[in-house]
C-alpha cells in the first residue's frame, strides 16, 4: 500500500485549525508585528527594573489579566494605552514623530498638502 | 497518531500526535508566535544563541523568529494547487541526491533577519509533491543531534515512519535503508 494511502485511512475526524490561525495572523499581521515589538519592549524594561505585572496593573489602572494580554503582543492597542505604558514604564514606543521627521503641514488655504520641515515643540501651523 | 490534511488536496499533511491538543503544524506555529514560549526557549537557550549567532539579545531572537515564522507561513498558505512542493522541502540530509519514499525532510525558514533562519519544518515525504509534516523546531546548532528538543523530532520522524510501515505503507523505495541520513 503507498504510504498516502495510508495516511489517508489514518485522517482525523476534526479539520485542522492550521489554516485559520494562520491567515489570522498573516491578515493582521500588519498590526501585530507592532503589538509583539512593544510586547517585547515591555518585557525587557520590566525585566531590567523588576516590575511584577501586578505593579504594572497598578500603575496602568487596569487588571493584571490586561497586562499579561498586553505582554503576549496579541492587542491591538489603542494610542491611550500605548501613552499609559510609555508612561507606567519610562520608555518611548511611538516617541515624538513630529521632531524626527518631516511632516505634511496641512495647507489651510489651497486645501492640500505640503512638505514642511520639522516642526518644533511650540511652533505654530502657519498657513499660507 | 491521526493525519490532519493541511492544504485539503492530499498534498501536504501534519501528524495529530495522541497526546495534543492539535495537529503538530498548529503547535508549532502557536509556539513560535507565543512570546512566553519563545523567552523561555531563548533564556534556555541563550549560549546556543550567542555561539552560533552571535545574538545575546533575547528581545531581536524573540522577534526575528516572529518575523520568519509569519514569512514561512504565508509560503505555506500561498501554495497553489499546482504549486511544486519540492522546492519548500529538501532531504534532511544535505548529502542525499536521490528522492525517497518515506524520505525525512525539511523546510526551512527564509534569510529576512539579518541572519539565516533557525526555523525548521520536520517531514516525511510520502510521494512526490506530498508531505507529512512530523514537528518542527528552532534550530540554533550545526546537528540535530546535539540538542534534546531537536533530537526529538528524530526521533518523532522515525517513529511515525515506523507508525506508517506498521500500517501497511509497504513501498519497496521507503524501506530502503536510511541510516545514513544525517540531520543538519
Amino acid at each position: 500500500m503507498k504510504a498516502i494511502e495510508v495516511v489517508k485511512a489514518n485522517q482525523s475526524n476534526t479539520p485542522s485549525k492550521w489554516k485559520e490561525e494562520a491567515t489570522w495572523r498573516r491578515d493582521n499581521w500588519h498590526w501585530l508585528q507592532h503589538s509583539y515589538q512593544i510586547a517585547i519592549k515591555m518585557r525587557a524594561k520590566m525585566k531590567e527594573i523588576g516590575m511584577t505585572q501586578k505593579e504594572l496593573a497598578n500603575k496602568l489602572g487596569c487588571t493584571q489579566q490586561y497586562v499579561s494580554m498586553l505582554l503576549k503582543g496579541n492587542e491591538n492597542l489603542t494610542l491611550e494605552t500605548i501613552a499609559n505604558i510609555e508612561n507606567a514604564l519610562d520608555i518611548t514606543i511611538i516617541g515624538n514623530l513630529i521632531k524626527e521627521e518631516k511632516v505634511y503641514n496641512y495647507n489651510l488655504t489651497g486645501n492640500r498638502c505640503v512638505c514642511e520641515e520639522p516642526m518644533q515643540y511650540g511652533s505654530d501651523i502657519t498657513e499660507k | 497518531m491521526k493525519f490532519e490534511d493541511i492544504t485539503g488536496n492530499n498534498r501536504l499533511w501534519a501528524v495529530h500526535y495522541d497526546e495534543d491538543e492539535d495537529n503538530i503544524l498548529t503547535l508549532t506555529f502557536r509556539n513560535w508566535s507565543d512570546l512566553d514560549w519563545l523567552e523561555d526557549f531563548f533564556n534556555k537557550n541563550i549560549d546556543d544563541l550567542s555561539s552560533y549567532f552571535h545574538i545575546t539579545d533575547i528581545g531581536k531572537a524573540i522577534f526575528d523568529t516572529i518575523y520568519d515564522a509569519n514569512t514561512l507561513q504565508c509560503l505555506i498558505l500561498d501554495i497553489s494547487p499546482d504549486a511544486n512542493l519540492d522546492n519548500l522541502f529538501r532531504p534532511l540530509d544535505n548529502n542525499r541526491t536521490s528522492e525517497l519514499t518515506l524520505g525525512k525532510e525539511k523546510a526551512k525558514g527564509k534569510y529576512n533577519s539579518g541572519h539565516t533562519s533557525w526555523l525548521r519544518l520536520y517531514a516525511l515525504k510520502l510521494e512526490p509533491q506530498s508531505y507529512l509534516i512530523t514537528g518542527g523546531a528552532i534550530k540554533l546548532t550545526h546537528t540535530m543531534q546535539e540538542r534534546e528538543h531537536t533530537t526529538k523530532e528524530l526521533r518523532r520522524m522515525e517513529m511515525v515512519r515506523n507508525f506508517l510501515i506498521q500500517q501497511g505503507a509497504t513501498d519497496i523505495e521507503g524501506l530502503k535503508d536510511l541510516k545514513n541520513d544525517e540531520s543538519n
